[in-house]
């Protein structure tokens, strides 16, 4: 019995030997057949699949792409631990203060004026993101809103309630409640239209808060734009924003409303118009200083800003550089 | 331990043998070798409390803790500042208790029907369901629950698209498995004379098993009640997808709402500022932790002594040895089964008031026995349900997406060329990393502390620290893997940070399965080889191990596959893409069970197919694991001669 016994024993130890040994074995094999370098890019969700597709369609180097936001992004680049950090905002002097260096360094433009633990984060603008304000399709009263209707519809500052307590929509609007579907806090898109339609937004005299902390139920947030997108597709006395990708994919479920914001230079939500179009933000991926020409993450941002790379942005549902400013493009790529 | 005293005389074992000093410093050294991978529990444990301490620590300096813990609005923006934990907690109880309220009938019943009226047939078919049920990662339950449960509510009851309805049915099918295993071991334990006795009074089964067995097995029902609600309280993955994010005071089931865990997720993936929002994570963190490990601790209390049997020692001693919570539970209990009992005198005594007193006719007690078994049985029956409708959503979702594609491809931005290859790789390396780290830390662990520790206060304490890894929720995992491994030990977000973590969670449960089948293997073996002059450590190489690897490797291959269906606790490092997989340890990986949470995610529906797909491939190998494991275990017992 003995016997036996001990070749259950020497089992388990052949077992685990061989699972280590297959493990080792295929990571041997995977490593001769692909001599690329290898690069990690992290942060912000809403840069995700744009870095994603990229990550896909660049030859140059096996990048890893993992989510988490833009702090994370900034924050894994300024320790070290990616070589590439997404950011859908600017970096501010509270990321700098968070890994323990001096956030006055921090320019107000996202860029740093010097280094942080020996990185250097650089700023490069590489797509637009633009929101669509939408409506349902049977409404046509709303088709178009400046900032202050938006902020009387989104904020918790004398909010209206009803449709014709809108200011200038008195006369065309149905007495019908507002309904609001739009992101919640934790996405960037939240932030962004908040940043847009609230006076000094994040400062310490904010002019007001979101409708969404006001608890008043009108506020429905989801994570999901799918979930947005139908509910207002559902309901006639809905509003709400996204990114403009989500409209673009499915354009005829819901209609976007034109934007002013001013008083009434009102500018329609499309490609074409992004230059003008009051709602659309740059969106970034930072590195540790300008890369050499001949490293592989200065090849990375060279396809990034090239033609090819641009063709995919709008394919993901962003708008591509050329778009917005041409000298974007031509001036990053004059760094590299 | 029964018997000899083993460590008494080591010495004579040694005595006149010239490679004695040999053997003796080899053993020494074997002992110390085992003694620390017992130890590193306290590490990994220091680890935990460390993490969620520092990282609350500005948040506490910033946030009055009173105004934290009774505050009714949790908006943590830095330009809002409320960080009142209370919509989170509502949310938290509201799913865990409605999932109890769920789970509580279900499961105790099952149990009460398995244990009392199933023929040993039934059982061993409905036993590998539970264990389906349990082995199912909770990342499935999210999808199930969005997927499926929550069109239901939304279309018939008026549901928003995120509802807390949806994650409470799928919560309670997750922690049904653990109430039901646990009540019919604490059911099984009541001795038969009970029964014996009840049934010779005249009593029916049905009877006896209500007024006999139940009652006599309450504390261990109590206490698989509570692991379960300590379970509930920690999940993540279910409440992330389907139950929403915005933190609302709300006991609406309808409604959307946010749990603490999904609120520490968020600081994983969604783009929070820097700042207070990011340690109001660990603070929430910090939280959970305490409310799960009072939950837990008072609840091991009670399974040790079912299993161990409280008569052993002296009652004196044992009163000493009660904690302060324990006699809490004591207190609680005792004053629930009052309440029951009053409630049930006033009931009798009503009946007798309006009623006329007479005996109960022999016929309608069976007819009660009758329905009460139906009944009872019929509880089995929806946990059969569920998982027949889990395992059919999953599939008619999924099984179309399978094609050659899909299992050689990488996760492409377009669905219609995306695969899975290097994803499965990832998770494949990251169950061999996992294995690697705690195969040896487990069973030695389990060696020193069956065979070779005495028992002291140090031990008893490893012993509490090591049960108490095993109820910290998943989350918490995550936090402490991404402030430890990632960022203190610079191993950054890699395949040796992941396996570390999920090495952390599968630790407890090796060490619980291997002690078990090491007391399985009876002292007089140890006991004869002792006597032929062995060392102590020879026993347990030549005789202990032998007898008692086909459990060990039963506990390991069941708690890696529960590890590696796991995704909150690597979800903060994880990346969502990589044409290739990992070829080294410091590289970033890929796993099934996040790459499925990423596409349940997207919201474009190609994607949602891709995740069904994978899960499908996910449960195909933890399905093959836990078939592995089953094998080993029944042709084990096959062959066991004692």
């Amino acid at each position: 019995m003995g016997e036996v016994n001990q070749r259950n024993l020497k089992k388990l130890v052949i077992i685990i030997a061989a699972l280590l040994s297959v493990v080792a074995i295929t990571g041997c094999v995977e490593e001769n057949g692909t001599a690329l370098p290898k690069l990690t890019q992290t942060g912000s969700s809403t840069v995700l699949p744009l870095a994603i597709a990229w990550a896909e369609e660049f030859d140059g180097a096996t990048i890893s792409v993992s989510g988490g936001g833009s702090s994370h992004g900034i924050n894994f680049l300024l320790t070290g631990q990616a070589d590439l950090g997404d950011a859908s905002r600017l970096m501010k002097s509270s990321d700098y203060e968070k890994v323990g260096c001096n956030g006055d360094l921090v320019n107000d433009d996202g860029t740093a004026s010097a280094a942080c633990n020996g990185v250097l984060p650089t700023k490069w603008v590489i797509a637009y993101d633009m929101l669509a304000v939408v409506i349902n399709p049977d409404n046509d009263w709303a088709t178009q809103l400046n900032y202050t209707q938006l902020y009387e519809i989104f904020t918790d500052d004398n909010p209206a309630v009803f449709w014709d307590e809108v200011s200038g929509l008195n006369e065309t609007a149905p007495h019908e409640e507002i309904e609001i579907y739009a992101p919640d806090e934790a996405s960037g898109t939240y932030d962004y239209f908040f940043e847009e339609i609230i006076p000094n937004w994040g400062k310490d005299d904010q002019q007001a808060n979101t409708r969404l902390e006001m608890e008043d139920s009108i506020y429905h947030p989801s994570a999901d734009d799918n979930v947005i997108l139908n509910a207002i597709r559902d309901n006639e006395y809905a509003i709400g924003f996204f990114g403009f990708a989500y409209y673009k994919e499915n354009p005829t479920a819901v209609s976007p409303v034109k934007i002013a914001d001013g008083d009434d230079n009102y500018q329609e939500a499309s490609l074409d118009n992004v230059a003008n179009y009051p709602m659309a933000r740059p969106l970034h991926i930072y590195t540790d200083g300008t890369p050499e020409s001949d490293h592989v993450i200065n090849d990375y941002l060279q396809y990034v800003l090239s033609e090819d790379g641009q063709d995919v942005v709008p394919l993901v549902g962003y708008v591509r550089l050329s778009l917005v400013d041409e000298d974007l493009i031509t001036g990053q790529l004059g760094l590299l | 331990m029964l018997g000899i005293k083993l460590g008494k005389k080591p010495k004579l074992a040694n005595e006149g043998n010239p490679f004695s000093l040999k053997f003796n410093f080899k053993e020494k050294l074997i002992v110390v070798l085992l003694f620390l991978s017992a130890s590193i529990a306290i590490f990994f444990s220091a680890a935990i409390i460390y993490t969620l301490f520092d990282g609350s620590f500005d948040f506490f300096s910033e946030v009055n803790i009173i105004e934290f813990l009774t505050g009714t609005i949790w908006v943590p923006t830095e330009i809002f500042r409320a960080f009142g934990v209370l919509p989170l907690l509502s949310g938290t109880v509201l799913i865990a208790g409605g999932a109890l309220l769920i789970s509580i009938p279900l499961g105790v019943s099952a149990a009460l029907f398995l244990s009392e009226f199933a023929s040993m047939r039934l059982r061993s078919i409905v036993k590998p369901i539970i264990e389906i049920l349990a082995g199912i990662p909770s990342i499935v339950y999210g999808f199930f629950a969005l997927m499926f449960i929550s069109p239901i509510f939304r279309d018939n009851f008026g549901a928003s698209y995120f509802n807390a309805i949806s994650a409470i049915f799928a919560v309670a099918i997750m922690i049904m498995p653990i109430i039901i295993s646990i009540s019919d071991d604490a059911m099984k334990a009541v001795p038969n004379h009970l029964r014996e006795t009840s049934l010779a009074l005249g009593a029916t089964r049905w009877e006896t098993s209500t007024r006999i067995v139940m009652p006599a097995a309450s504390s261990g029902i109590v206490a698989s009640i509570l692991l379960g609600l300590a379970r509930a309280l920690g999940e993540t993955m279910v409440v992330v997808l389907a139950a929403g994010s915005i933190a609302k005071l709300t006991l609406n089931p309808l409604d959307e709402t946010m749990t603490m865990s999904a609120y520490i997720a968020k600081v994983a993936t969604g783009d929070i500022p820097p700042g207070l929002a990011v340690s109001a994570g660990f603070a929430v963190g910090l939280l959970l932790f305490l409310i799960t490990y009072v939950i837990n601790t008072i609840a091991s209390r009670v399974v040790i002594q079912i299993k161990t049997g409280t008569t052993v020692k002296s009652k004196k001693k044992q009163e000493k040895k009660r904690s302060i919570l324990f006699i809490i539970f004591l207190k609680i209990k005792e004053k629930i089964s009052k309440l029951f009992i009053d409630i049930r005198e006033i009931i009798s005594k009503i009946r007798f008031k309006i009623l006329k007193p007479r005996p109960v006719s022999l016929t309608k007690r069976y007819w009660k026995q009758r329905i009460g078994v139906t009944l009872i049985g019929g509880s089995i029956l929806v946990a059969a349900v569920f998982l027949i409708l889990l395992l059919g959503h999953v599939i008619s979702e999924g099984i179309g997406g399978i094609n050659s594609t899909f299992l050689t491809s990488y996760p492409s931005w377009m669905p219609e060329k995306a695969g899975i290859f290097p994803v499965i790789m990832g998770s494949v390396y990251l169950m061999g990393l996992t294995l690697a780290f705690t195969a040896p830390l487990g069973v030695g662990a389990a060696i020193y502390l069956n065979e070779f520790a005495k028992d002291t206060r140090y031990t008893r304490f490893l012993r509490r620290i090591i049960q108490n890894l095993a109820g910290v929720p998943s989350i918490v995992f995550g936090l402490m893997g991404v402030t430890i491994f990632v960022s203190l030990f610079q191993f950054g977000p890699s395949l040796l940070s992941g396996s570390l973590i999920l090495t952390i969670m599968a630790l407890p449960i090796v060490v619980v399965a291997t002690e078990e089948s090491l007391k399985s293997v009876p002292d007089s073996f140890r006991e004869a080889a002792r006597g032929v002059g062995s060392t102590r450590w020879q026993v347990v190489r030549h005789h202990v191990l032998p007898n008692a690897a086909p459990g060990i490797m039963t506990g390991i291959i069941l708690s890696i596959s529960r590890a590696i269906g796991e995704t909150a606790p690597i979800l903060f490092i994880v990346s969502f893409f990589a044409k290739t997989a990992p070829t080294g340890i410091f590289d970033s990986f890929m796993a099934l069970p996040a790459q499925i949470f990423y596409w349940t995610t997207q919201p474009k529906e190609e994607f949602h197919v891709l995740a069904a797909s994978t899960i499908l491939i996910l449960l195909i190998i933890l399905l093959a694991m836990n078939a592995v494991a089953i094998i080993i275990r029944q042709r084990a017992q096959a062959k066991r001669d004692w």
